[in-house]
């Protein structure tokens, strides 16, 4: 308890609130805006953080994060899009409400639910996780091997319906994480004669460049104009009946946001459908779903939310990113000079409770942003794109530079947004580069370093119990996509059959 | 060129780079070269699968040239390519309401005022911030 309240004093001095402030702000607006993911917000804005001090950047990722999942909802119930994927399952009710002229009383719910999953997920990543990592703290070489690679196994269930072509994404992941000096014994791996090689390829830019430049590029292909909104509202505040009316969904809403967030591979977009299916089916008003419900505003808006604690709770005990937006978390506290996982606990504790209290000082933030100044957030959706992209590229370039001062690292960034850009046209996912890249060195260091402590004996991998168990987690996790792919693939080949009968 | 013709590519390139893999490992320390090898193999194996599998997948065109305009993403590609190499002798602070202005241009033609105090707007706000509140120096006139 004492470390949670130095969590609060470290958050509420003011130059860290006022950045923990700025990063929501930054948050909302990119998730607001079509196009920019939470997962690019973060990406774009973690250069940001690399001048503060560890706990300062990473309590202000932490308002990027949950900003941006709430921003999400701001456009997807103005202008029928949503900012980010996890607002998707938002647009059916959010803008059957903005129709109805009911577009301030929507955003107004959207933030309150949003607020209330998020909290419920920031609360549960500040009790569960220190008694994840206790356990975790007996973990060695082997059984970190095995959580490397169970975080690898990830690749085959984010990768949808290309798993093969996911897990090539994660191998030449891989490939870039081998590149430098061998941590084990200092020889030098495919460095091509350049220094700027030496400590490896940058992160940081390689990230940018797959998140941020390939997006914007593709926003090059076509600069539709967006309808430009009135931005009227009023009656944000929802009364007490429709609060009560909606706080089951939102109560659910934050429990399945958290559970599906913690689960590795999944995230907010599909914590946010299965929270509005079961809101509609245990609603009473179910049948009028999608034609302008609060219930539906608040179900998937607690969910995504929710999802935000969860999905750091893999991450901060166990050292295993779930998704792009906690591989980017990943990278920036490797940047700080940290390591997630249990010692994390032990010997950055401070940072630690710092980033819980920040998770849940966010989420309030984001709160009063949302029902007193939505009225001014809600223009961005106007924000033409023309003026934007050129922007975000100047942003991206800024960004990769600020690492190291160093022109290399631009040219990796440029270089990774093609590549990104061009795989996504091919159908290959770009995120499992990211988590090859980042836990490709993990699982490499820890196999010798566990080779070396066995002398050479392959045994150490299956007679310790808790290797022995991720590791057949991890075969499991790999079966477990393939079966679902096999059933995905048939599911839409009966379905096809049944159209080709039909006509 | 459709997918299918995409992964056709694709899979050649990561051929190549197995193969690249497998032999600049070749002068490294024995522990330093198992893991390349390893993923090397990997490699070679998934992308014969990848191919396999390319033969019975839907094919889509991986370009739409009816709806989207390509030339734009290039141009847009090649600006951004300039920008970044001049950046280093030009400078930030010269060399980016140039480039924003040109691009804003390229996205589409419109307001010139509206796209100079873009332009000018976000260079000075760039700046600021990371010159100023992050203390990142950012690249100077260099002549």
């Amino acid at each position: 308890m004492e470390l949670i309240l130095q969590g609060f004093v470290t958050v509420l001095q003011p130059g860290v609130l006022a950045i923990l402030i700025a990063g929501t702000l930054g948050g909302i607006v990119i998730g607001a805006l079509p196009g920019l993911t939470a997962t690019m917000g973060v990406a774009l804005l973690t250069p940001l953080t690399f001048s503060m001090p560890a706990t300062t950047g990473l309590v202000m990722l932490c308002g990027i994060y949950c900003g941006a999942i709430y921003g999400g909802s701001i456009s997807a119930i103005l202008i029928n899009t949503p900012g980010t994927p996890a607002a998707a399952a938002t647009v059916f009710d959010g803008y059957a409400l903005t129709k109805k002229g009911l577009a301030g009383k929507a955003l107004g719910i959207s933030a309150i639910a949003s607020f209330c999953g998020g909290l419920f997920s920031a609360l549960c990543l500040t009790f569960i996780a220190p008694q994840l990592a206790r356990v975790a703290l007996s973990f060695t070489s082997p059984e970190y091997f095995a959580m490397g690679l169970l975080g690898l196994s990830i690749v085959a269930s984010i990768s949808g319906e290309y798993v093969l072509r996911g897990l090539l994404s994660a191998c030449l992941g891989l490939v870039l994480g081998m590149v430098g000096i061998d941590a084990i014994n200092g020889a030098m791996r495919y460095t091509l004669g350049s220094v700027n090689l030496l400590n490896g390829v940058s992160f940081i830019p390689v990230l940018i460049g797959l998140f941020a430049v390939a997006e914007v590029l593709r926003t090059t292909e076509s600069m539709l104009k967006s309808p430009h909104v009135e931005v009227n509202l009023s009656g944000v505040l929802p009364t007490l009946a429709e609060l009560r009316g909606c706080a089951r969904a939102i109560l659910k809403g934050s429990a399945i946001g958290t559970l599906v967030g913690i689960v590795p591979a999944t995230g907010g977009d599909i914590a946010a459908f299965i929270s509005y299916g079961e809101a509609k089916r245990s609603s009473k008003d179910g049948d009028k779903f999608g034609t302008g419900v609060l219930e539906g505003v608040a179900a998937p808006e607690s969910a995504n939310n929710g999802a935000t604690g969860g999905a750091l709770i893999p991450l901060m005990t166990l050292g295993i990113p779930g998704d792009a937006v906690t591989a980017i978390f990943l990278g920036a506290l490797m940047l700080q000079g940290l390591r997630p996982g249990p010692m994390l606990f032990k010997d950055h504790a401070d940072i630690v409770y710092a980033v819980f209290a920040g998770m849940i000082m966010a989420n309030v933030i984001f709160l009063l942003f949302g029902l007193f100044a939505i009225k001014y957030l809600a223009r961005v959706v106007n924000v033409p794109k023309p003026i934007l992209t050129p922007i975000i590229f100047v942003l991206c370039i800024v960004g990769s530079y600020a690492i190291n001062n160093n022109m290399f690292d631009l040219w990796i960034m440029m270089l990774f947004g093609v590549i990104g850009y061009l795989l996504e046209k091919f159908r290959f996912p770009v995120s499992p580069i990211v988590l090859g890249l980042i836990l490709g060195p993990m699982v490499e260091s820890e196999f010798r370093r566990s080779l070396l402590l066995s002398q050479g004996d392959y045994s150490i991998f299956y007679t310790r119990p808790i290797a022995m168990l991720i590791l057949t987690l991890t075969l499991f996790s790999v079966i477990a996509a393939y079966v679902q792919q096999r059933r995905r693939k048939n599911s839409a080949r009966l379905a096809q059959a049944g159209i080709d009968g039909a006509s | 060129m459709t997918t299918k013709q995409g992964s056709v590519i694709a899979g050649i390139l990561l051929l190549v780079l197995a193969i690249a893999l497998w032999i600049g490992s070749s002068s490294f320390p024995p522990g330093s070269m198992v893991f390349p090898r390893a993923i090397a193999v990997v490699i070679v194996i998934l992308t014969a699968l990848m191919l396999v599998e390319n033969a019975s997948i839907k094919d889509f065109p991986a370009f739409d040239w009816q709806r989207f305009n390509y030339f734009r993403t290039l141009r847009a590609a090649v600006l951004t390519c300039i920008y970044m190499a001049q950046l280093a002798y030009v400078g930030f602070l010269l060399s980016t309401p140039i480039y924003l202005l040109i691009m804003m241009y390229v996205m589409e033609k419109g307001s010139f005022w509206t796209k100079i105090v873009a332009s000018l707007g976000t260079t000075g706000a760039v700046y600021f911030v990371f010159a100023y509140l992050l203390n990142v120096p950012l690249p100077a006139w260099d002549f």
